[in-house]
């Protein structure tokens, strides 16, 4: 691998990146961790029962916490890209594939969302009537 | 400057997964317009927040700008592998669209968030 390093542009804008990849990991962490309680712990919060459809939804949430644990670890790597002198190359191939992996478990969560949209209002029209 | 091979296989990787993320926040971007046009039992059951308010219509346009930073970042790591030069350039411009995508990102999802929060709430209130 060639050692190489950034110019200072490149440098702001990496910056730039590993914040913001911090920044999605939050909404996605507090979302995992606020469904999967209502999951775990569901006589904390309800006095109705949920219907079984929000345990399978809830898979969503998992693959949102996988998301938000590469995002950060993506994020880890770009901040290196920025502090260590030689490597960045290394750094952002490490960086990028974390990325990759962060985007593919954020895709299939937007897809589960929408499905859980659809899902649990039909779901709870059903909850309502019965 | 140029990238090698290998550099360049990563970055064919990034890119053929941003090319899938537009379709999932288009499909959340159209599943909540359509909740937001027909009148359904969410919409009902959220008192005093009716999803076709501001954070609907925000909802929507976050997800549409997601998705097309998403697909530009996913140009730009195309063009560093199929050109010969400019790759440092392409490379800050695939950067700065990435960070505008996640930064959109993040607002959906906080929306989704305060829209979980008020939605188990409602349910949460009512009477076994």
């Amino acid at each position: 691998m060639t050692s190489f390093e950034f110019p200072n542009a490149s440098n702001v804008q990496f910056k730039g990146l590993a914040q913001k990849s911090s920044l999605i990991a939050i909404p996605l962490l507090f979302l995992g961790i606020y469904h999967l309680s209502h999951l775990v712990f569901p006589e904390l919060y309800s006095s109705i029962k949920y219907p079984d459809s929000l345990a399978i939804a809830s898979i969503a949430d998992v693959f949102g916490l996988v998301a938000a644990f590469y995002f950060f670890s993506a994020s880890k790597m770009y901040t290196s890209i920025v502090k260590t002198q030689g490597s960045d190359i290394t750094l952002l191939l490490i960086g990028n594939e974390q990325m990759k992996q962060a985007l593919t478990c954020l895709c299939v969560t937007m897809f589960l969302y929408s499905a859980r949209f659809v899902a649990l209002g039909f779901a709870y029209k059903a909850v309502l009537e019965g | 400057m140029e990238f090698s091979d290998v550099e360049n296989l990563n970055f064919k990787k990034l890119s053929k997964v941003l090319k899938f993320l537009p379709a999932s926040f288009l499909l959340f971007a159209l599943v909540n317009l359509l909740s937001s046009l027909r009148p359904n039992v969410l919409q009902q059951l959220i008192a005093g927040a009716p999803l076709i308010g501001i954070e609907n219509i925000l909802l929507i346009f976050s997800c549409v700008f997601a998705a097309q930073g998403f697909k530009k970042a996913s140009s730009c790591y195309t063009l560093i592998v199929e050109t010969q030069n400019n790759d440092l350039s392409l490379l800050t411009s695939a950067g700065q669209q990435m960070q505008k995508a996640i930064t959109w990102s993040s607002i959906v999802l906080a929306i989704i968030l305060v829209r979980s929060i008020q939605f188990h709430a409602t349910f949460d209130l009512m009477p076994k």
